[in-house]
């Protein structure tokens, strides 16, 4: 993971100074840093779980966590990236306990075709751009379970293989199989 | 889109990606079990919770992060809450408290008797209310319906000592029913009355 990239706006010092109000117990502190990391975070966790309301109950879990255990938060890292691999880590529990299994099985579905192919254009003009987002977060949903995990992790989350594999419980080089399979089934799906 | 552009065009519109709006009422759930928890005392077997790794370190261990703290007056509580709730429900399904002699006898019919008496009760309401300007009439109705109720009573009270219950019991379940064919059809005159005065007014 690159340690220093940070969720949403980045006001180091601000949120430092929230962090260290949190740990004084404070609420209000508590709320505002929700705030700022809350949408970003929900993301990660639909990502990974695909699943609405789970992605809800992991959140709130995660944020219960990261409050409650806040002390032990010493700043090596920005807050947001602490707060990430709580997230990261219970959503992959949360998997785990719905016997989350790195195989290669899966339901060959393919999308409605979308016709459009921008295979040499780079899009770049606004409207595109966001139609190219909708088509590659579709084709992220319709991945298999473990590749769209450890895609989630490696293109979203900057999270490294061997990062992964520890997350993930695997060894580098399945994680990086799997990133490559991964990747080849989602092009193909796009 | 082109194989090496998947990485550049998921970093260069990153932000685009995360745009889910979440849900309104998290913050509430998540005070809420902030609220519960205790005050963290520093208990040695809490140590468990404080996962050195978890200081930024990039990795961490295959532990799960810990629970929120759940103390046992959390779980007494939880625990209370659904034993309420179960009896609650068995008691709306077979009505132990309305009808503890038929529950004694016979469960299968508990629920039929439970059911029953609770539309008659319902019924009668509706009944008194609808005669409240024709006392007379609803005296005629309650004496009918009394009778009924009367037998219904004298079956009930046979019940503890009766040899053959599940008799018995069907008898009681269809007092009851007539008791409810006879309600409807108070209703329904009740209805007729109604409507005539009303069309033709005095």
């Amino acid at each position: 993971m690159e340690p220093n990239r940070t969720v949403g706006p980045s006001y180091p010092d601000r949120h430092a100074e929230l962090v260290k109000r949190c740990q004084q117990g404070e609420r209000r502190a508590q709320y505002e840093l929700y705030q700022q990391y809350v949408k970003a975070m929900y993301n990660v966790c639909l990502r990974i779980l695909n699943h609405e309301a789970e992605a809800e109950d992991v959140l709130q879990e995660a944020f219960m966590d990261a409050f409650s255990h806040i002390n032990s938060f010493r700043g090596q890292s920005t807050f947001g990236a602490w707060l990430k691999q709580i997230v990261v880590h219970r959503a992959i529990n949360h998997l785990r306990s719905r016997r989350l299994e790195l195989v290669d099985i899966e339901s060959h579905r393919l999308g409605e075709d979308d016709g459009l192919d921008y295979a040499d254009t780079e899009p770049y003009d606004e409207d595109n751009t966001l139609l190219e987002v909708e088509r590659v977060r579709k084709a992220m949903q319709q991945l298999p379970e473990g590749y769209r995990v450890v895609l989630s992790l490696y293109l979203f989350e900057g999270y490294d293989h061997e990062e992964i594999g520890n997350v993930l419980k695997i060894s580098e080089t399945t994680s990086r199989t799997q990133y490559l399979r991964g990747k080849k089934r989602l092009l193909e799906l796009l | 889109m082109k194989k090496d552009n998947l990485e550049r065009f998921v970093r260069d519109n990153r932000e685009a990606f995360d745009d889910k709006e979440p849900p309104n009422n998290l913050w509430q759930k998540i005070e809420l079990g902030l609220d519960k928890e205790q005050p963290e005392k520093e208990f040695p077997f809490r140590q468990i919770h404080k996962d050195p790794s978890l200081n930024g370190g990039a990795r961490l261990g295959s532990r799960q992060i810990g629970w929120p703290l759940l103390d046992w007056r959390v779980a007494a509580s939880i625990a209370v809450l659904l034993l309420a709730g179960a009896f609650l429900y068995m008691n709306q399904k077979y009505g132990v408290t309305h009808q503890p002699d038929v529950v004694a006898a016979s469960p299968m019919y508990a629920k039929e008797v439970v059911q029953y008496t609770r539309l008659i009760d319902d019924k009668r309401a509706e009944l008194k209310q609808m005669t409240e300007d024709n006392p007379a009439l609803y005296q005629e109705f309650a004496t009918d319906l009394d009778r009924l109720e009367k037998s219904y009573t004298s079956l009930k009270a046979d019940l503890p000592q009766n040899p053959n219950q599940e008799m018995l019991i069907q008898a009681m379940i269809q007092n009851l029913q007539l008791q409810i064919n006879l309600l409807n059809e108070q209703l329904r005159v009740i209805q007729r009355i109604k409507q005539q005065t009303h069309e033709n007014p005095v």
